[in-house]
């Protein structure tokens, strides 16, 4: 393969479903709503065009390929387009091309009842080239453009059904928030590219050795990305967008919210991984900050009643942990809990969907005893749950077991914590498969229908296909991962503290049997959940009020330039009113002056002709010739006469022009 | 051919004034056939123009020899896009006017003459004929809110009048200073240029009276007042050339006269310009979000845009490094051409939902999506390419102005962005209120684009992508001047 077609290949990558995307839309906009024909083509036509691009990468595997061309060359400055496989960004993109595969497949089946499939469609395959221009992005402004598009996609998807008020809120709070921390990722890429004159990541990565930077510039660059990781990967304090999100339908919650897009944050921290070495307090932050968010979305997770809600609290925590293993210094392991965390995750949230459309209802309290009815579906939420638990050998147990180990190498305290937190994962999602498929049904199956039973179509297959992942990717791949991974191998935790990490998720689903048995499907720690919930879901809040705030005295400062406005135009009105009233107190004093000398004139006349009789006096004929001549000189000096004039007519005009209509 | 260009739409404005007044269907056709004609004669200089040439299609005659005021026109390549978009502006405006049917002779002379002004404006290399194309420019659009306008309008038109001819008056007096010091008296802009007859009191005097000039018309906060009246009572078509084209006099007066006839000035007051720049866009933005006037918030947001003109004129003004320099200008000229594409988009658009609905409240409006697809992925589009969504023009512009800005202070960066952040909040409120939820409209019957409007607005969002993703077709041709300026000491 020579290096021409290798480049061609990897753009076509991700332009292949962002071609499909762009098709669609046209097509959607042009179509006949409706029409039977076209319920199904425009999943296949996204389903292919996935599976190509996930083709095109396996074609390219062992390869590294760099293509990149200037997109602006101006000013000094290399703003280039560039794309390239290499270790890392090759194993994210064939991640996510797997799991957008997987994803649509079920999609096709899925929402095949639903109005506005083309636009679906349409949205998901872009979200799709979109993310694996992300992660294959070799230059900041694709990566920019590429994190500003999943963005909007997800912005889209979260808000497809958006008649619903639900939708509309969760759509808006997810883009606004993540729209926040995207500004941290624009400056600190304008500020790298305007040092370095050139917009390579591979520059910045390079530079870092070398005195380009200052260790506070560091300090402020890697805080700066962080922002944009903790709004992308829904950290505290951004979490509240991301529980919002499950208004979206469920194949988008699977594949944006919880296996690709909020893994985009994690990624950059992966990719970026040299600068927060470099940076010791900001690596100290990522710890802590990870491991915050790790607990307290495990916390929130065990009150939540809602499968979807519950998913994604988990997600949050699961993002923690990898956000964690990175700040401990173990890129590695937060690597491959991103893999296997996604591959599970979107596995549950697929068979989470199967019991929306089977049950009717993903609220545990009216959920149970599906098992029975959904047997399928049951056995892969199983296997993904045992996954998440991190039960040996399935694959989250390999990326946790990990964790741990790196944990307890930092400290035997966080090594504590990190057990303590496969032992949450244990209960929550033991709570929740133990509530939904085991027991009885809490609340009566709706009337008609024939009750909840397992999907069938490419929903069924893909479940199961993400089922066989869930269990196997960890094991497989283990060897394979560990060797794609660009990052140094950490030594293997010890056997006791990896008894301890393969035991804790057990005993905590355990724990969940035999709670879910005695009290139902009441939440275990309340009311802290709760009121950790509600404390997170006041970030998005306050940050509107202060914004509302803030604008609210504007109209009245406007009203008040406004009034300066007003005052200038009485000022002007005045001006012309005062100078109209004293032209005619002019006319008026002119007319006077006429008047008098007229009846002067006459006077004088009448006086004549008394005396001197009437005609043929020539004294009486000059007076009167005198006053006639008199007139103009007397009506006012005739050039302000003229002046006034002239000003009158112009303000009529403008005046009459003003309000013609 | 310059002169062509300039006054033809002038030529056929008059012929028009001679077509019978009771055939508007007739006026209206040969305003658009004169709009069509003027946009293929900007392109045929377009063709004929060398984007390392400097300055070209040159004319200089003498006009007023006894006062040193010469005929001199000329185009570079800051220029040339805007007179492109103002002949496309105009002709947009000229397609979306045609079922109108109310003093069409008049109204369209107004726009050919406006049209007629604004490129001389952008042509002018001398200051009087500069001032005298800028009042023709500007004159006629008093005429069109205050005729044309809706309910209000001879308020807004007086206001209008009186902050533009204020601003006008203190750019007059300002070129007259520089006029009266300069030995041989010239209003050149290139003799002035190089004379630079003014420095100190003088000069800081000059450059207030041109930002006061300028800074009415950008807008610049507080000189922003008269806009939002002026955009909300004047016709949607007016708002289009006001938003579109007419702003753009101060933009260009910010891009290229201040830097070229007052470079030290500049540099010694920059601190004051980055200042207002920051006030203005973060004013901009949060005035926007309080609006529930669908017109004014677009005219709100004109502020926030516009702001980056002068912030790319401060940072020009701030930066040691030629390459910054050039990047701020490069991004203040593209963000010239992107407001007027994305702006004047918006403009069209909500004078269609004001030609349905009869009203301008957002809260009216729910759910387009349903009863106006294509209209709603139009609006979208707009919104998000308004809100810097890489892909579109704005994006282009605001990052080059914001990487100069990162690259002089840091913190001055972070404020613009917060700017930004307000405009993702109102635009994303835009579109999460009157294109999702349930259906919901002031008036039942309430028809997609038609053939019409989609003509008028859709060339506008082309050509914002493909500069938003192909940049170097606009940048081409501005770069070079902003070069040159960034030589300045």
């Amino acid at each position: 393969m020579t290096a021409g077609i290798q480049s061609a290949l990897l753009l076509m990558v991700p332009i292949l479903p962002l071609a499909t995307a762009g098709g669609l839309a046209l097509a959607g906009l042009f179509a006949r709503s409706g029409d039977g024909r076209l319920r199904r083509w425009p999943g296949w036509v996204a389903l292919a065009s996935s599976a190509f691009s996930l083709g095109i990468l396996l074609l390219l595997w062992g390869r590294e390929i760099e293509v990149s061309g200037e997109w602006l060359g101006v000013s000094g400055l290399a703003v280039t387009v560039a794309l390239e496989s290499t270790e890392l960004t090759y194993f994210l993109a064939v991640l996510v091309a797997s799991i957008s595969t997987l994803v649509i497949l079920y999609s096709i089946k899925y929402m095949e009842t639903e109005a506005g499939v083309i636009r679906f469609f349409a949205e998901l395959a872009l979200f799709v080239g979109a993310m694996l221009a992300l992660v294959l992005a070799g230059s900041w402004i694709v990566l920019f453009s590429a994190w500003e598009f999943v963005g909007l996609a997800s912005f889209l998807l979260i808000g497809f059904w958006y008649r619903e008020a639900a939708s509309r809120r969760a759509a808006q709070r997810a883009f606004l928030m993540t729209r926040v921390a995207d500004m941290g990722l624009l400056l600190a890429w304008l500020h790298v590219t305007m040092r370095l004159h050139t917009s390579r990541i591979d520059a910045f990565l390079g530079s870092l050795g070398t005195p380009a930077f200052t260790e506070a510039e560091l300090l402020i660059l890697a805080l700066l990305f962080l922002l944009a990781v903790v709004g992308k990967s829904a950290q505290l304090p951004l979490t509240a967008w991301l529980p919002a999100a499950m208004a979206g339908p469920t194949p988008v919650s699977a594949l944006i919210h919880s296996a690709t897009m909020v893994a985009a944050g994690v990624f950059l921290l992966l990719r970026l991984f040299p600068l927060y070495e470099a940076s010791p307090w900001a690596l100290t932050l990522v710890l802590w900050l990870g491991l915050a968010g790790a607990v307290v979305a495990a916390i929130v997770a065990t009150g939540q009643n809602d499968l979807k809600r519950l998913l994604a609290w988990s997600t949050i925590s699961q993002l923690g942990e990898m956000v964690f293993a990175i700040g401990l210094g173990a890129p590695l392991a937060g690597a491959y809990h991103l893999a296997t965390h996604s591959v599970f995750k979107s596995t549950l949230f697929l068979t989470a969907g199967a019991v929306d459309h089977g049950a009717g209802t993903r609220d545990l309290s009216q959920l149970g005893g599906l098992r029975r009815s959904m047997p399928l579906t049951a056995a892969v939420f199983g296997l993904a749950a045992l996954a998440l638990a991190g039960v040996p050998p399935l694959s989250g147990f390999w990326s946790e077991d990990l964790i741990v180990a790196a944990a307890a190498a930092k400290h035997p305290a966080l090594g504590l914590v990190s057990v303590g937190l496969v032992l949450l994962a244990g209960l929550y999602i033991g709570r929740a498969g133990v509530a939904t498929f085991l027991g009885t049904r809490r609340s009566p199956p709706p009337q008609e229908g024939a009750g909840p039973k397992d999907p069938g179509g490419s929903m069924m297959l893909a479940m199961l296909l993400g089922g066989a992942a869930a269990a196997l990717t960890g094991l497989l791949l283990h060897p394979a991962v560990e060797g794609l991974l660009p990052f140094a191998k950490e030594s293997g935790a010890g056997a006791a503290w990896r008894i301890a990490a393969g035991i804790a998720g057990l005993v905590g689903l355990l724990a969940a049997w035999l709670l879910v048995r005695s009290k139902g499907t009441a939440s275990l720690f309340e009311p802290l959940p709760r009121l950790l919930e509600r404390a997170l879901e006041a970030v998005p809040e306050l940050g509107m009020r202060t914004a509302e705030a803030s604008s609210f005295p504007l109209p009245r400062f406007e009203a008040a330039l406004d009034g300066g406005a007003q005052a200038a135009r009485g000022l002007v009105l005045a001006l012309t009113g005062g100078a109209q009233r004293s032209e005619a107190f002019l006319d008026g004093v002119a007319l006077a002056g006429v008047r008098a000398v007229e009846g002067v004139t006459e006077l004088t006349e009448r006086t004549e002709s008394r005396v001197f009789g009437r005609g043929g006096d020539r004294a009486a004929e000059l007076l009167s010739l005198a006053g006639a001549r008199l007139r103009p000189a007397q009506t006012g000096r005739v050039y302000l006469y003229t002046l006034g004039l002239f000003l009158w007519t112009f303000g009529t005009a403008v005046v009459s022009l003003l309000f013609w209509r | 051919m310059l002169s062509l260009v300039i006054f033809f739409p002038l030529a056929a404005g008059l012929v028009l004034l001679v077509l019978p007044a009771s055939r508007p269907r007739l006026v209206r056709w040969v305003a658009l056939l004169a709009a069509v004609t003027e946009l293929a004669l900007t392109l045929v200089l377009l063709a004929g123009f060398n984007a390392n040439g400097g300055l070209q299609w040159e004319t200089d005659v003498d006009w007023i020899p006894s006062l040193g005021a010469g005929y001199s026109i000329g185009v570079t390549g800051i220029s040339l896009p805007l007179i492109i978009l103002t002949a496309l502006l105009t002709a947009v405006a000229m397609v979306y006017v045609l079922p109108e049917r109310q003093h069409t002779r008049g109204h369209a002379f107004l726009f050919l003459l406006m049209t007629t002004g604004l490129i001389g404006v952008f042509a002018s290399r001398d200051l009087l004929l500069f001032y005298a194309f800028f009042e023709v420019g500007l004159v006629p659009m008093y005429f069109i809110i205050g005729i044309w306008g809706h309910e209000n309008r001879r308020y807004a038109a007086i206001k209008f009048f009186l902050y533009t001819r204020a601003g006008s008056l203190a750019m007059l007096l300002s070129f007259l200073g520089l006029y009266l010091s300069s030995s041989p008296r010239t209003f050149s802009l290139d003799e002035l240029a190089a004379q630079s007859p003014l420095s100190g009191t003088g000069a800081a005097l000059a450059l207030l009276g041109l930002v006061l000039g300028f800074g009415v018309k950008l807008p610049i906060f507080p000189l922003h007042n008269w806009l939002p009246d002026a955009h909300v009572e004047a016709p949607t078509e007016g708002s289009v050339l006001l938003a579109g084209a007419q702003l753009k006099m101060g933009a260009y007066g910010f891009i290229v006269v201040v830097p070229t006839l007052l470079p030290q000035a500049t540099r010694e007051y920059a601190p004051w310009l980055l200042a207002i720049a920051l006030i203005t866009l973060v004013y901009g933005a949060l005035a926007a979000l309080a609006q529930s006037d669908l017109k004014r918030l677009v005219a709100y947001t004109s502020v926030n845009h516009m702001g980056y003109v002068i912030l790319g004129l401060a940072v020009w003004g701030l930066a040691d490094d030629g390459d910054v320099r050039r990047l701020a200008l490069n991004g203040a000229a593209v963000q010239a051409v992107s407001h007027g594409l994305l702006t004047g988009g918006l403009f069209l658009l909500v004078g269609m939902l004001q030609a349905r609905g009869h009203t301008r409240e957002m809260s009216r409006f729910s759910g387009l999506l349903q009863a106006a697809p294509r209209y709603s992925f139009l609006l979208a589009a707009l919104a998000f390419g308004s809100l810097g969504l890489p892909g579109f023009s704005g994006f282009v512009a605001e990052f080059q102005v914001l990487g100069a800005t990162v690259s002089e202070q840091l913190w001055a960066a972070a404020v613009v962005v917060l700017g930004l952040v307000i405009m993702t909040a109102l635009f994303i409120l835009v579109l999460v209120r009157i294109v999702m939820g349930e259906l919901s409209l002031p008036e039942p019957n309430f028809p997609d684009l038609d053939a019409r409007e989609a003509i008028a607005s859709v060339p506008l969002v082309v050509l914002s992508l493909a500069i938003g993703v192909l940049p170097f077709l606009l940048l081409r041709y501005i770069d070079p001047v902003s070069q040159q300026l960034s030589t300045l000491p």
